[in-house]
């Protein structure tokens, strides 16, 4: 007798016809996905992208090279040498080496920089042909970023 | 004339169902399963020592790393272990936003679950559908912090930054879409015949059984033990808001399917809760800069999505960076609970198993 | 050849890093706020000349209801206890008698093990050996945790207790593999997180985080050239 029931109850398609029904709805809803490399999404203001330096209004370099950035950093991706010019009263960073090979983009280099001189910019796109782009001077650690030429 | 043999079978490290690198090596007799020995370690990477030679602030970040999926419980728990050693009083803000940001952690994290467990087992529609909502949260997560996987939120005696503006917003338009949503996946999944046969009695564990194994979280809770470190030991604002503990008595894989789904509508409550108190105030307590905790050692646990996530820290006094952080993962506690689980079940059922008891390798191996 | 190089680079770096971190660490509580130039540099300064003492945590005895009737049921088998931030400890001792204590404890509603954590105190303070083990107990139905601690010697062995929570087996494979400590009465004791063939135990004080990555590489390498 319970055979025959539940025979009987395996006609029973309640229950996937309320999951097909979902299915079907969403038929009809409006996409939610965005063609990336044609369409792209803006990161929000806080995103942590590419180490950055920044400079004042007069284009002088904010960062007088405390090395806290230095000390911060958990897999030591930075390194400064400090430099002397005439006129400042600061130091300045002569160089300024940042490997973004290792960056792991924890931010907590920029939440070490007391002068606000540093900043993990809003790009996401960072993969390079070679190794050697991943090494970052300081000429191109300031903003706009320089754009890699692509070549078939 | 006809002999029967045990073979063994490995299973892993590349299989697409076992959430990651974890090997199994399995004994069987047909398709039955007599014996599996778990085979772990493919991810170590030394969380332990690593965390010996960093700075407190720098630990965090390997915090992140544990349960990747949930990385705002670690996070939550490892600032907690230090605020209990070091005695400092969190503001009331800050525990609020604490709160609304690991129950949004667990929410992520429980879609995630979701998502993969039903494509194990063969629903590949509530995959895309939880990814979907998924994707709402990791935009707050990347609002707030920044980061949308490894998010570093906390610091220690409280927030890093302030909350953001628009957050309010974009936590309440999710909590109106949300309950719809859960919905369809229920309109998936619970009733489908399927997905019952697929998941009742299998995995069962009694629940004697799961204590013994030290067990946590949703799978110790589908065997209808009642034990959650949210109301155990109450941290943060979860004393103060009103929410139910999911339980479930049927000790099987369609148990702790319930309690998870149960657990995101009770995490939506606490959200809403959460939000609607918020205080004002400061974020942050007064820290020194460079953080010093004094000579001891601490021993503290948070529910995190997984399971009982313990951190026990000995602190030297001296450095500015832990003696000792030992982490205590649930999922490598859990995964012990796989042997006596899938024994005398076939070889298909092994990935459901694996689903249910929603293992991290991150955090399995360190 | 490539992945040499590449283990180069990063061991140099990391050990740039840590000399770095030696020379600044002791000058970081002077240097920082004199970089900031802020009114707060004032603030280390008398803390500076009289060696910067060392905080400790507080301890008092043990004085919850629960917490006297467990020393009292374990009689003198409790070396040692004390609460610290409010978590309630009990040092016992190794011996033929350990298992015995533990199931006792069991017996006193701590039916839930947390985690064994292996502790290597040889660069620690003021502590009798040189190992420690601490059990994190948990009791579901009164609700209360409890902290048991054992002091190891450098190659003491120590009793299983496998037999009475069964979540032991993970926690003492990882006890085993990376602090090396041994435990008998129990099957399947080998390395859990390692590879079998791991040479040496990679949380103890001695070893740095490069040691036994550099000492294993060397005996894959030297394993390749004897095939070859």
């Amino acid at each position: 007798m319970k055979g025959l029931i539940d025979f009987v109850k395996a006609f029973d398609y309640r229950d996937l016809i309320k999951g097909a029904a979902v299915t079907l709805r969403h038929f009809f809803k409006r996409n939610v996905t965005v063609q990336y490399p044609k369409a792209k999404l803006t990161p929000f203001p806080r995103f942590r992208g590419r180490l950055t330096l920044l400079k004042d209004e007069a284009g002088e370099d904010k960062c007088i090279c405390c090395m806290a950035c230095v000390r911060a950093c958990p897999t030591g991706v930075i390194s400064i040498t400090a430099g002397k010019k005439e006129g400042r009263k600061m130091r300045f960073p002569e160089e300024y080496n940042f490997n973004m090979d290792r960056c792991i983009f924890c931010g907590m280099c920029v939440e070490a920089c007391n002068f606000d001189a540093i900043l993990l910019n809003e790009e996401y796109e960072l993969a390079q042909y070679s190794r050697q782009d991943f090494k970052f001077h300081k000429e191109k650690m300031y903003l706009p970023t320089p754009k890699v030429d692509y070549k078939k | 004339m006809f002999k029967s043999e045990i073979i063994e079978l490995n299973m892993g490290p590349q299989h697409p169902s076992t959430h990651g690198v974890l090997r199994l090596k399995l004994k069987l007799d047909g398709e039955t399963i007599v014996d599996l020995d778990p085979e772990i370690g493919y991810l170590h990477r030394g969380v332990e020592k690593l965390a010996e030679n960093f700075t407190y602030l720098q630990a965090l970040n390997l915090t992140d790393r544990l349960d990747y999926v949930a990385a705002v419980s670690n996070n939550l728990g490892y600032i907690e272990t230090l605020e209990k050693l070091g005695g400092v009083e969190v503001p009331r803000k800050a525990k609020y936003f604490r709160t609304l940001m690991t129950e949004l952690g667990r929410l992520s994290s429980h879609l995630l679950w979701l998502a993969t467990h039903a494509l194990d087992i063969g629903a590949m529609t509530v995959f895309l559908y939880a990814f979907r909502e998924r994707e709402f949260i990791l935009d707050m997560f990347e609002m707030v912090t920044g980061g949308r996987l490894l998010t570093t939120t906390f610091r220690y005696g409280g927030l890093k930054e302030d909350i953001p503006e628009g957050f309010e917003r974009l936590v309440r338009d999710f909590i109106k879409i949300f309950p719809d949503r859960m919905a369809d996946y229920e309109a998936l999944l619970t009733k489908n015949r399927i997905w019952m046969k697929r998941t009742k009695q299998v995995g069962v564990i009694s629940a004697e059984d799961a204590i013994s194994l030290g067990l946590s979280g949703p799978v110790v809770r589908g065997s209808g033990v009642r034990f959650d470190v949210r109301k155990a030991e109450p941290y943060e604002a979860y004393g103060e808001l009103d929410w139910d503990m999911a339980v479930q008595d049927g000790c099987d894989t369609y148990a702790r399917y319930l309690v998870r789904l149960e657990e995101m509508r009770q995490s939506l409550r606490i959200v809403e809760q959460a939000l609607d108190g918020m205080p004002e105030g400061e974020f942050r307590a007064k820290v020194p800069k460079v953080l010093k905790l004094p000579k001891g050692e601490v021993y503290h646990t948070i529910e995190a999505p997984k399971g009982e996530l313990g951190y026990y820290l000995i602190s030297d006094g001296k450095g500015t960076g832990p003696y000792r952080l030992k982490v205590r993962g649930p999922s490598f506690v859990n995964l012990q609970g796989l042997k006596p689980m899938v024994k005398g079940h076939m070889v298909a059922d092994v990935v459901a198993v694996i689903g249910t008891l929603d293992v991290v390798l991150g955090e399995v191996d360190r | 050849m490539a992945d040499e190089k590449k283990t180069g680079t990063p061991t140099g770096q990391v050990d740039a890093l840590k000399a770095d971190k030696k020379k600044t660490e002791p000058k970081k509580a002077a240097a920082v706020p004199n970089v900031a130039q802020k009114p707060a540099g004032a603030k280390p300064k008398p803390a500076g000349p009289p060696k910067p003492a060392i905080v400790e945590q507080e301890r008092t005895p043990a004085s919850e209801g629960w917490q006297e009737k467990l020393l009292e049921a374990l009689g003198d088998k409790v070396k040692e206890s004390y609460v610290a931030s409010g978590e309630f400890t009990v040092i016992v001792e190794n011996g033929s008698d350990f298992n015995a204590t533990m199931a006792q404890i069991h017996e006193n509603g701590f039916d839930y093990m947390s985690d064994i954590s292996a502790v290597d105190y040889s660069k620690y303070d003021g502590v009798p050996k040189r190992f420690a083990l601490s059990y994190h107990l948990y009791s579901i139905a009164e609700n209360h945790r409890l902290r048991v601690k054992v002091f190891l010697d450098d190659g003491e062995k120590l009793p299983s207790v496998m037999q009475i929570w069964g979540t032991a087996d993970f926690h003492e494979r990882e006890a085993f593999d990376l602090m090396g400590i041994v435990f008998t009465g129990r099957e399947g004791l080998r390395r859990i997180l390692l590879p079998e063939d791991w040479i040496g135990h990679p949380l103890r004080k001695e070893l740095s985080k490069n040691d036994g990555n550099e000492a294993y590489t060397a005996k894959l390498v030297r394993k390749a050239r004897e095939d070859a």
